[in-house]
């Protein structure tokens, strides 16, 4: 089980023992793993020190997209980018167990998060974590591929959240195995 | 069992002389200049002992919806399966085949008489047949991207690779496992959304041999360009009832819109083979 902080870093404090946390603040926690959301890209930060980054621009190979960490292969990808569907395709061919999305809207519109976050986990089946910045407020969803049970609809727009990803187990265990044997790379 | 199929077969009877005297007179229903209006068909599932009965039920539904001003009338999944002078699966496959034809002939017969395009499928040897009906009575669907007055069309195939230029998608539904919406959202409203095409998506409902079959049939189109902002132009009201619906589309809009999402930098990304 993934223990995943997503909201602003003071309140993080309220939390312990996550993995890792994503925020869209601008400051930074002295300690623990963050990848640091903003306008212009992504950063993965572990006590300050920065250890990756995305800038918000068509990407060049695949792989800049992708980060490794706590032994997650998480696709990080921005607004047009989830909603392209050989764009999903090919990543999860790329052993993706985890999307880490940011949505720019003028406005809070649900459906403009489906059709990004709940939409990108129908596509690749595996968990998407979407931060969606509106102007003066920043909310944070996660969206999981629809089963007999659920709709796929775990968090929606909230302000901050300790989400629990259950990405080695049930059918996110059954898609990994099915990826890890069969499917090769492009 | 030998007397429910001859009469059956003897109902035929009625279409052929209702095609041959259609095709005697001038045609009263002018063909449509443009697709503007789309008509999705939710039929509650019943099945119809004979020809005339499901002609005159098609019928009915086709007129409902042309009333309305629909020029491409869409019908859901394995509409064949109403057509059951005997139990479906104590037919034979000779018997299968023929009442096949006449079901084909059924939608022929209405597409030339009303002048309109119709979409609808069949489930026969375990797969799905679909067919757009043009109004001269030609089917279309050999074709992966069909033309409709002008405007590109394709079935539904979440498989296939991308069918360039399209901009309306039928998906012909039978059923799917019901939580809420969302679950009606999972074909064509994404597939709307991911490929930036107005879609139809058409659901068979009701009960059927045991099974409660739902769903939510919709005309959707890309969030941008709905007004309300969610991609829907028309939903069903209820996921088990019967339901004709109806929703313009404004290609123009879609078109404008598309051309602002150019962005050749991906096309060259997507081609690309990536490392290890």
């Amino acid at each position: 089980m993934l223990k995943v902080y997503a909201g602003p870093t003071l309140i993080s404090k309220e939390f312990l023992n996550f993995d890792f946390g994503i925020t869209f603040d601008q400051a930074m926690p002295s300690s623990g793993l963050w990848f640091r959301f903003s306008e212009r890209g992504v950063s993965l930060c572990d006590s300050l020190f920065e250890m990756g980054k995305r800038k918000w621009r068509v990407p060049i190979e695949i792989s800049e997209t992708i980060f490794e960490v706590k032994g997650i292969r998480a696709a990080l990808l921005y607004n047009r980018e989830l909603r392209m569907k050989e764009l999903l395709e090919k990543l999860t061919r790329n052993r993706i167990e985890l999307v880490l999305g940011y949505l720019k809207t003028s406005e809070y519109n649900p459906y403009a998060l489906m059709a990004s976050g709940w939409g990108c986990s129908q596509t690749t089946g595996i968990p998407t974590l979407l931060v969606n910045f509106i102007g003066d407020m920043t909310g944070y969803s996660l969206f999981s591929k629809m089963t007999g049970f659920s709709d796929g609809v775990r968090i929606l727009f909230e302000r901050y959240s300790l989400m629990n990803l259950s990405l080695k187990s049930g059918i996110f265990q059954n898609e990994k195995a099915k990826r890890d044997k069969g499917i090769e790379d492009d | 069992m030998i007397d429910k199929l001859r009469s059956f077969f003897s109902s035929f009877v009625f279409i052929k002389r209702t095609r041959f005297q259609s095709f005697s007179y001038v045609k009263k229903t002018p063909y449509p200049e443009k697709l503007s209006r789309v008509a999705a068909v939710q039929v509650k599932f019943q099945i119809f002992k004979s020809v005339k009965e499901f002609h005159n039920g098609i019928l009915n539904i086709v007129r409902k919806a042309k009333d309305k001003g629909a020029q491409l009338i869409c019908f859901p999944e394995r509409m064949n399966l109403e057509l059951q002078p005997i139990p479906y699966n104590m037919m034979s496959d000779s018997q299968r085949l023929k009442i096949s034809n006449m079901y084909s002939k059924v939608f022929k017969d209405i597409v030339v008489n009303e002048g309109v395009y119709i979409s609808e499928a069949q489930r026969l040897d375990g797969k799905s047949v679909r067919t757009l009906w043009t109004p001269e009575g030609s089917d279309l669907s050999e074709e992966k991207v069909m033309s409709c007055v002008g405007k590109k069309v394709a079935f539904f195939d979440s498989k296939s690779k991308s069918k360039e230029g399209v901009q309306l998608v039928i998906n012909p539904r039978w059923a799917h496992v019901w939580i809420n919406d969302y679950g009606s959202f999972k074909g064509a409203w994404l597939l709307s959304q991911q490929k930036y095409v107005f879609s139809v998506e058409s659901y068979m409902v009701g009960d059927f041999s045991g099974m409660r079959l739902v769903g939510k049939s919709g005309i959707y189109a890309p969030i941008e360009i709905t007004d309300s902002r969610n991609g829907i132009l028309a939903f069903s009201k209820s996921e088990t009832q019967g339901d004709v619906i109806i929703a313009d589309l404004n290609f123009e809009r879609l078109e404008k819109f598309v051309k602002t999402l150019e962005n050749k930098g991906y096309d060259r990304l997507l081609l690309k083979k990536s490392r290890r």
